[in-house]
């Protein structure tokens, strides 16, 4: 782990000006503090490896941690409040956890969620992955979530009004339950979050080119330097960042036999954040701004009957880099879902898109019935995230 | 999908005078490792059979390498089918993997040099599920040039991984953080 050993700052934006000298106080400003921010951006990994902790019946629980992985700013304190990750810099992160549940009786449901508490204020959970408890002896239910979070209020380890995070397990077997973890086995809780850009920023900047920088008699222009430094250096700090959530609940699924090429596109209505514009809200639909590498995350949520089987989560991708150009829905497999209860399916990729490529959020079921189930909201709601990490 | 050294913290010195090497290292590559990152994604284009046990996903198609750290054999550094870091660092890794039919229990994860790392665990469609599967996703510290991670795919019964458009098991690995 690299460890500046210091909080990073935001790099300075400088307009250069032809005909000046380049300061090296603004080099450091912007070019070395860049790097100190992105190279290393704030970010936790934490594990539960030592004591299992018992989560009530039906209760969100925030899952203490252990066992630090990383944590690089030092937002994590082991022994006070350790399930908790106290924000040292503000911006968007990415958190995500996941978590076993110590029972295979398979009554009730395991879901994971993320946790987020606006300084230190009251917890909000935000649910994510939810599927049926283990019912296979040695087996044990072990629901994933993401979430991206608007931190704005850094400060000390459990100071007033500074935000955390969490990870949290819910699990409705009928009576309070173990985590799971086997060390030995690779099974563990796991919560990790890292800063992926700043709070505000400049939009409709380009990828940095970074080209190779001029040799005499060629020299250094206010625009190269504003192209190829300020620009690019703003760029990467406020890139893309996306995410829309379904909050009606009304809308439904119909069943399926197998898996469509394009799924039942879930009609997600509420921009939670996007910070370059590119969600619309009216066609459920994200639009690359740039090309690059991305990162999405999609959770579908649904709400059965009895006959429910199984479900599965996709995005649904137009882009000259899949299935030819022609639209699909890149699926992460079908899992069993929860009879006529909250059902979460997750998939999440990392997907190399040109500007102007789509994805939208895709969801499946099949039901022994063909009974449509409903896209709920509510704690467990679908969502999509998008953000951009690389050219 | 071009390579840079590793990003450090640039020490622009006062009182120098640089020439154009200097900004190659101070800048030019700075920013090129920032925006290029590190990643590496690949799909299975051929059909795996699955034991009903522990297997390592076996990937023919390699999308975005580019440093390297692909290996379908066993090499004095990494086992076979593996991904080599390049530098140290924080890692993400997101997997996919579909099969033909049902199985009472699916978990993938990711063998970092050797030592596993579930990501999720799930029971698969135990009625004629349209396609069973499962994915999910793991963050790993990695030691440059020493760790390499592989997928693992553990189900109850053997099967056979789908390859359809979509539903094709991939794995995508990115750095997160130096």
């Amino acid at each position: 782990m690299t460890n500046y050993a210091a909080v990073p700052v935001l790099p300075a934006s400088y307009t250069w000006n032809d005909l000046e000298v380049i300061p090296v106080p603004y080099l450091r400003a912007s070019v070395s503090a860049a790097a100190q921010l992105l190279s290393a951006p704030p970010a936790f990994l934490g594990y539960q490896q030592a004591t299992t902790q018992s989560v009530p019946d039906a209760t969100f629980t925030g899952i203490s941690l252990d066992t630090e992985a990383w944590d690089s700013v030092n937002g994590h304190d082991g022994a006070a409040n350790p399930s908790r990750y106290w924000n040292q810099f503000a911006g968007y992160y990415l958190a995500q956890f996941s978590c076993g549940v110590d029972y295979t009786g398979g009554a009730g449901i395991a879901a994971a969620a993320i946790g987020f508490s606006p300084e230190n204020g009251s917890v909000t959970w935000y649910g994510g992955g939810c599927i049926p408890n283990g019912a296979s002896s040695g087996h044990y239910a072990t629901p994933q979530a993401c979430k991206l979070l608007e931190m704005t209020s850094p400060g000390p380890l459990g100071g007033a009004g500074v935000d955390y995070a969490l990870g949290g397990l819910y699990q409705s077997s009928g009576a309070a339950q173990d985590t799971w973890y086997d060390v030995a086995a690779g099974q563990y809780p796991q919560f990790g979050i890292t800063w992926v850009s700043a709070l505000a920023g400049t939009t409709g900047l380009a990828v940095p080119a970074n080209p190779a920088w001029p040799v005499p008699p060629d020299y250094i222009t206010s625009s190269f330097m504003n192209t190829n430094v300020t620009d690019a250096i703003a760029f990467l700090v406020y890139p893309p960042v996306m995410e829309a959530t379904y909050t009606t609940g009304t809308a439904t699924c119909a069943s399926v036999t197998s898996l469509p090429t394009v799924g039942t596109t879930v009609p997600l209505n509420s921009a939670t954040y996007d910070t370059w514009s590119a969600f619309s809200t009216s066609t459920h639909t994200w639009t690359a701004p740039v090309a690059g590498v991305y990162f999405c995350y999609g959770q579908s949520a649904l709400t059965g009957v009895s006959t429910s089987e199984s479900m599965a989560a996709g995005l649904t991708v137009t882009s000259s880099n899949y299935n030819g150009g022609t639209q699909t829905t890149l699926w992460q497999g079908v899992t069993d879902m929860n009879p006529g209860s909250s059902s979460v399916a997750t998939v999440a990729r990392r997907l190399r898109l040109n500007a102007g490529d789509t994805v939208l959020l895709a969801a499946a079921q099949r039901d022994s019935g063909s009974n449509a189930a409903t896209l709920q909201a509510g704690e467990f709601a679908s969502r999509l995230i998008t953000l951009w990490r690389s050219a | 999908m071009t390579t840079w050294p590793a990003a450090s913290i640039p020490v622009f010195p006062a009182g120098y005078k640089p020439v154009q090497s200097d900004f190659t290292a101070w800048i030019q590559n700075t920013l090129g490792f920032l925006t290029d990152g590190v990643v590496f994604r690949a799909r299975q284009t051929s059909s795996q059979a699955l034991s009903g046990a522990s297997n390592i996903m076996q990937y023919q198609a390699i999308d975005e390498d580019p440093y390297s750290g692909w290996s379908a054999t066993a090499t004095a550094d990494q086992a076979a089918h593996s991904w080599l870091a390049p530098y140290t660092g924080l890692y993400q890794v997101t997997v996919t993997t579909g099969y033909a039919a049902s199985a009472n229990w699916a978990e993938t994860g990711v063998l970092l040099t050797g030592v596993l790392t579930v990501a999720a665990q799930q029971g698969s469609p135990g009625i004629s599920g349209p396609t069973a599967g499962a994915g999910g996703m793991v963050t790993v510290p990695m030691t440059g040039g020493a760790d390499y991670v592989q997928v693992s795919m553990s189900i109850a019964t053997a099967e056979s991984t789908v390859i359809t458009a979509g539903s094709e098991p991939s794995v995508e690995i990115a750095l997160v953080s130096l």
